[in-house]
């Protein structure tokens, strides 16, 4: 694969900073060394010297003077190595893939830890987006991915997906535009990314199966494609065993897999109007060359994820082990899926007749279609109004001026009794924008 | 003032993202009690494994953290960083640099901060979002590394500004604006300027700072010229009191934007920084944040908020002396160390603080010295040529001196006499 050919001029124009080139020099030298290089704080200056953290089940993780100074000073970029470490070592149990630990492959597997896995997609479209570019998105897809590439001023394309997510056929019928010749002939304008979520699709809810998987992948070698799988839902999979990800099937190193922690192991706190996960970690899994160059780019900007987050979870992995891990996963799947048939529960008593819907197979939402024109006026409007809100399904729309039927209902946090009177209040308005359009 | 000349089209296209923009709206109405809100995707508590942390300081005490403090927290937008923290920090900002812009909320440029992921976090949000292909870029010479590595890849024209030690010098300054007409600058095709960056306080590398007088001058040609100032001030509180007053401190045009970091008070690894700035500008980077980090990591600025709220403001400074006197001593171990083996080989400025000594080797280029030294005496420091806009050979060396040992420091300049003495024996 000609990785070069993905990358956009700013990019390619990053060079790696002397002194980051001199701290790896430095990690690899012998103990008499002494090292005036870099500008790194005195860590007698800190006024952390240890931390305990409590669990849930009552372990107490204990964080010594020694590990502690890890996480309060400057660190590499990619992560605290025994931190990689364990993440290589999980992403190859979960996926296993082809370019794992290959040497010899110009793609060969990487992870590096990103501020959160928003930061790790922010900084792949930076990497890969050039103005006028066309993109191939996931449609509906994930407003957060939206703001992303707004700004960069690229086409948009969308790919329809249905009850099963992302529609293969679809997706060979957009790229039939151009021809075979266009994709790798640059000023073609062909399409060069694809981005998806896979599993409990935001806001759909949907997952592909692996079929789906399996041919989108043989689509993406036709067309030469790097595809960005976002896959924050994996580990909330409602059907076991989990479907094999586009990452494990990846022969030519032409995915970049975005893996969040925080569905797993962030407290998410209700302060009304967004997402609040604590830890900031995400993981970015992906061909080397593409890699390194986000890697670039966090080292003239955060520089690292926080390094409390990070020696704390180091711990917790530790602790956990691969299959601890694995096993709260597990739970934290079980958890939402009973928050899921709850909602469901309350959707068929309230909502039948006056909305459609498909159900989630992962995830936290619910999108529902409603008998209504669009939905935008009524949610901001009158369901604010009557204390109940959802979010209109023009916010995941490439045009969000366009009229839209959808809303998305999260159950992550509600309890079946708000769920339920939050259904009848809506069944309550769709009923009344009913009667006004009549 | 028009700000919306100083963004580039990425900066200019941000706009907040809709779920946000429209939970804003509805929400932050009066959000009353028996609202549900199935709106935003946000994981439940009751998955999260960690209930409680305690932190042990070093002066014997500690903090918890538990989940209602998590909770309280998070009252209000995180983006910009936590209400209370923020709050901390705006009066901080206040009490120390007391900008005319603060809380004047008739100024276009009216003072706002927010929280990010480090200082440097700060720096490539003002530089990504400001900064086009041939802008015109001032920039203190030498430069700190981690500014000319944000900058390169935007491909600016980076204009070098010459400094002293006393930091940038104003007639240099002035002589590089000359060839611009004031009166025309802001004339489209007539661009300037865009900005000047410079490290103010204990400067990356020379460890020199500005005096007030230069500041003042150095702003009015800011307003003459209309050009924003980049501030970052990373060192600030390295310095004992009184502190010079800063360019923020100043700043009556809203024309200054300020990166404060705790890395070097409280600890670099935990990533906060604070960009401190006129507000349209500030909104443009929160955009920024919102769709890649987000918000900087929630347990780190719990910490912090603990550990401020624990200090209080005068513990704070008690604690920002306690760094600036350590560093300090470092400082002048530092200098006799150079002054006990590198007089004939070598000269330098006193730093007024911070971690560094910049040294010129009586050699045309210190880059080959410097690899020698690494190679045969297994001793590491930043050849000069990292810090310069050009590449051409640079005769300094820049060494820190936050980390080392007396001991190690008078082995590390030994060391780097004698390489210096043999590769004048073999090559001048």
């Amino acid at each position: 694969m000609n990785y070069t050919r993905f990358l956009n001029r700013l990019s390619l124009a990053r060079k790696p900073s002397p002194i980051r080139i001199l701290t790896a020099i430095l990690n690899e030298s012998s103990a008499e060394m002494i090292s005036m290089a870099g500008g790194m704080p005195n860590t007698q200056t800190f006024p952390i010297m240890e931390a305990s953290f409590k669990l849930r089940d009552g372990t107490v993780l204990e964080l010594d003077q020694n590990i502690m100074n890890k996480g309060l000073q400057y660190a590499p970029t990619p992560g605290l190595p025994d931190l990689v470490t364990w993440i290589e070592g999980l992403q190859s149990r979960v996926h296993n893939p082809p370019t794992y630990n290959d040497k010899s492959h110009p793609g060969k597997m990487e992870c590096l830890v990103t501020c959160g896995s928003q930061d790790g997609l922010c900084k792949a479209f930076e990497a890969l987006v050039s103005e006028g570019d066309n993109v191939l998105l996931e449609h509906p897809t994930y407003s957060g991915t939206l703001a992303i590439v707004g700004p960069m001023a690229a086409n948009l394309i969308p790919v329809n997906s249905d009850s099963q997510g992302l529609d293969p056929s679809h997706l060979r019928k957009t790229l039939s535009r151009w021809s075979p010749s266009d994709f790798s002939r640059s000023g073609s304008g062909a399409p060069k990314i694809l981005y998806c979520i896979p599993n409990g699709g935001n806001p759909t809810g949907t997952s592909l199966n692996l079929e789906r998987k399996k041919e989108i992948y043989k689509i993406a070698q036709e067309y030469d494609l790097l595809i960005l799988e976002d896959d924050p839902y994996f580990y909330i999979q409602f059907t076991k065993p989990y479907i094999p990800s586009l990452l494990s099937m990846d022969v030519d190193g032409r995915v970049l897999r975005f893996d969040s922690m925080s569905k797993l192991l962030s407290s998410g706190v209700k302060c009304g109007k967004e997402i609040i996960s604590w830890m900031r970690i995400g993981v970015l899994t992906g061909p080397k060359p593409i890699v390194d160059r986000v890697n670039l780019h966090m080292q003239c900007s955060v520089m690292h994820a926080s390094g409390l987050s990070k020696v704390f979870l180091i711990k917790l992995f530790e602790h956990w082990g691969h299959d601890g891990f694995l096993e709260h996963a597990e739970k934290t799947a079980t958890f939402y899926e009973t928050k899921r048939d709850l909602c469901l529960k309350s959707a068929e008593k309230h909502l039948k007749g006056l909305a459609e819907w498909s159900v989630p197979t992962g995830g936290m939402f619910l999108w529902l279609k409603l008998n209504v024109k669009d939905t935008k006026k009524m949610i901001e409007v009158k369901a604010r109004a009557n204390n109940v809100l959802f979010v209109p399904g023009s916010a995941f729309m490439i045009d969000q001026s366009q009229p839209c039927s959808h809303i998305r209902a999260s159950y992550s946090t509600a309890t079946p009794e708000e769920m339920d009177l939050a259904f009848k209040r809506l069944a309550d308005l769709i009923r009344e924008e009913v009667k006004e359009s009549d | 003032m028009d700000y919306e000349r100083y963004l580039n089209e990425t900066g200019i296209g941000r706009k907040p993202s809709p779920i946000r923009s429209q939970h804003a709206k509805l929400v932050c109405l009066e959000p009353e009690d028996d609202a549900i809100y199935l709106t935003g995707g946000l994981p439940n508590h009751s998955t999260f494994p960690a209930v409680k942390a305690t932190f042990q300081l070093r002066d014997g005490s500690s903090i918890e953290l538990d989940h209602k403090a998590t909770k309280d927290a998070l009252q209000y937008d995180a983006t910009p960083g936590f209400k209370e923290l923020l709050n901390w920090i705006y009066e901080l900002q206040r009490q120390v640099h007391n900008p005319p812009t603060y809380n004047n909320n008739k100024h276009p440029g009216e003072m706002k901060c927010i929280m990010t992921n480090g200082a440097q976090h700060g720096l490539s949000l003002v530089m990504g979002n400001l900064v086009c292909k041939d802008d015109i870029c001032l920039m203190e010479s030498p430069a700190y590394a981690g500014a000319i590595s944000v900058l390169n890849h935007l491909k600016p024209k980076m204009i070098p500004i010459d400094t002293d030690k006393h930091g940038i010098i104003p007639s240099e300054l002035r002589k590089v604006l000359s060839r611009w007409n004031p009166s025309t600058i802001q004339q489209p095709g007539k661009d300037g300027p865009k900005l000047l960056y410079c490290v103010p306080t204990c400067g990356n590398p020379t460890g020199a700072s500005l005096t007030l007088e230069r500041k003042k001058e150095i702003y009015e040609l800011a307003r003459e010229y209309k050009f924003l100032i980049i501030e970052d001030d990373p060192y600030f509180y390295l310095r004992s009191k009184p502190y010079v007053p800063s360019f923020l401190s100043m700043d009556t045009d809203g024309l200054v934007l300020r990166m404060d970091s705790v890395s070097k008070v409280v600890s670099a690894g935990i990533r906060i920084g604070v960009l401190t700035g006129p507000a349209p500008l500030i909104d443009t980077f929160t955009c920024n944040i919102e769709t890649s980090v987000q918000h900087t990591s929630g347990l780190s600025q719990q910490f912090l908020l603990a550990l401020l709220k624990k200090w209080g403001y005068e513990g704070f400074f008690a604690n920002a002396d306690k760094m600036a006197s350590f560093y300090e001593k470092r400082k002048y171990e530092c200098l006799e160390a150079a002054r006990n083996h590198l007089q004939d080989v070598a000269e330098w400025d006193e730093p007024a603080g911070g971690m560094f000594l910049w040294i010129k080797l009586k050699v045309k280029d210190a880059h080959p010295v410097v690899e020698k030294l690494i190679q045969e005496k297994n001793v590491f420091v930043a050849p000069g040529w990292y810090f310069t806009l050009d590449s051409k050979p640079c005769p300094y060396i820049r060494v820190a001196f936050s980390n080392t040992t007396y001991e190690n420091m008078n082995k590390a300049f030994e060391s780097l006499a004698q390489v210096i003495q043999k590769y004048k024996s073999e090559n001048e």
